[in-house]
């Protein structure tokens, strides 16, 4: 033996020193599992939030709508999940030999399509209303109430309060305000039909004090891409 | 007591599960590693007496972490990344800059060679800019060179060493390349 192997042995028997147990680093290997797992989940949470929730947006005003009522917070929780995943991945303990570039691609891709499903499926509408009386929950439905409730550029937001006839029914607006609603040319979206007390959005214009609705859809979002066709969406009937 | 001759039967896996249960076993990888790891220590850019502190340290380390070893990675890679970060963490601590013992010579020479083929240049000055070079060259594109000329390892086990992609580690390779025959080229010709 020589020196150096001298010295270390001495010092193992000596101070009786062990291999730190097993277990040790597996609790590290789980934590930085766990902290991957966790952030890619929020980043595909919020995605799929927020696809939710701009699913159904009035895109032919414009999408200066879109850039400017955007709900940053949701973009946050996506940006800084996908990041922290990323880290936490690349900290695993063979997570060093993918390139940052090619990880960062794969996890966007994977927050993408799981996102997409997430809405597809009906669970994005589904956390909505788990969430339904958080803090979030309520400035969600104060934005969407200020991007609906715009009768002159038509839009209007509320509940029906009775049903006139087959083409027209009475509307209570979130403004308070009563409407007359002509539906004789409007598609009605995601196997709505007309009945009291249905919570809807419309995209129509005014024609002597009268909504004329042109496309009516569920107040709450359909649960599904935007892209879908009318009654294909996942869990919604 | 585990002769040498018994030492030489065994893997280096073998070795590392008999060693969590007999420290003797241990020996036999501190004989096997221990002259290997000082050189690279060195030419990572040690002085020799802190070479020997550091070397103590490294196989105490891996002593207690011999748990945490991965048995999919080569033994020898794992030892050589606690052994440059171990290295790496004594200049951080002690802010210093690495000095270069030139005591193999034979890799830096030839490569000098390649990057100035024309050049008649006495060994002692050789030497002398050989280690100028060595000190100018960014510390991460040596650490690369002396993997992959000292110590011969290929680019799967650096990936391990350094815990970087292997597409990286060609980069760096390539760079470091270029690096030294840009500054042996000024040294040499100078």
């Amino acid at each position: 033996m020589n020196s150096i192997t001298d010295k270390i042995i001495n010092k193992i028997k000596k101070e009786h020193l062990k291999p730190m147990p097993k277990w040790r680093f597996w609790l590290r290997d789980s934590g930085l599992w766990a902290g991957f797992s966790l952030f890619i989940f929020l980043a595909i949470l919020s995605l799929g939030l927020l696809w939710y929730f701009l699913s159904d947006e009035p895109w032919h005003i414009g999408y200066g709508l879109f850039f400017s009522r955007m709900p940053i917070l949701f973009f946050i929780f996506i940006i800084l999940g996908a990041l922290l995943s990323l880290f936490y991945f690349r900290n695993t303990s063979r997570g060093y030999r993918y390139s940052f570039v090619k990880l960062g691609f794969c996890l966007l891709v994977i927050v993408i399509i799981a996102g997409w499903s997430f809405n597809y499926f009906g669970i994005s509408q589904q956390v909505d209303k788990i969430f339904g009386s958080s803090s979030l929950y309520q400035d969600r439905q104060a934005f969407m109430k200020e991007v609906w409730q715009k009768p002159t550029d038509g839009l209007l937001a509320g509940k029906i309060i009775s049903i006139i006839d087959v083409n027209s029914f009475s509307f209570l607006d979130f403004d308070g305000k009563t409407w007359i609603v002509d539906s004789t040319s409007a598609i009605w979206r995601h196997n709505l039909k007309s009945e009291k007390n249905l919570e809807i959005k419309m995209i129509g214009k005014i024609v002597d004090n009268i909504f004329i609705a042109q496309d009516i859809r569920p107040w709450l979002g359909p649960g599904c891409g935007m892209m879908m066709k009318v009654g294909s969406c996942g869990l919604i009937k | 007591m585990i002769t040498e001759k018994d030492c030489l039967q065994f893997s280096d896996n073998d070795l590392v599960e008999r060693a969590m249960s007999n420290p003797d076993y241990y020996a036999c990888l501190v004989n096997r590693y221990t002259e290997s790891l000082r050189h690279y220590i060195l030419r990572l850019g040690s002085t020799i007496s802190d070479s020997e502190d550091i070397l103590q340290e490294v196989f105490l380390n891996v002593y207690l972490h011999l748990n945490d070893f991965d048995k999919k990675l080569k033994f020898s890679s794992w030892i050589y990344r606690i052994a440059h970060n171990q290295t790496i963490d004594l200049f951080r601590k002690n802010n210093v800059r690495p000095t270069i013992e030139l005591n193999d010579l034979i890799p830096w020479q030839e490569m000098a060679r390649d990057s100035c083929p024309g050049c008649v240049i006495d060994q002692e000055i050789l030497k002398q800019k050989i280690k100028l070079i060595l000190e100018k060259l960014n510390p991460k594109y040596r650490e690369v060179i002396v993997l992959k000329y000292f110590e011969e390892k290929d680019y799967n086990e650096m990936s391990d060493i350094l815990r970087k992609p292997m597409g990286t580690i060609a980069t760096l390779v390539n760079r470091a390349k270029k690096q030294f025959t840009k500054l042996a080229k000024e040294q040499l010709l100078h």
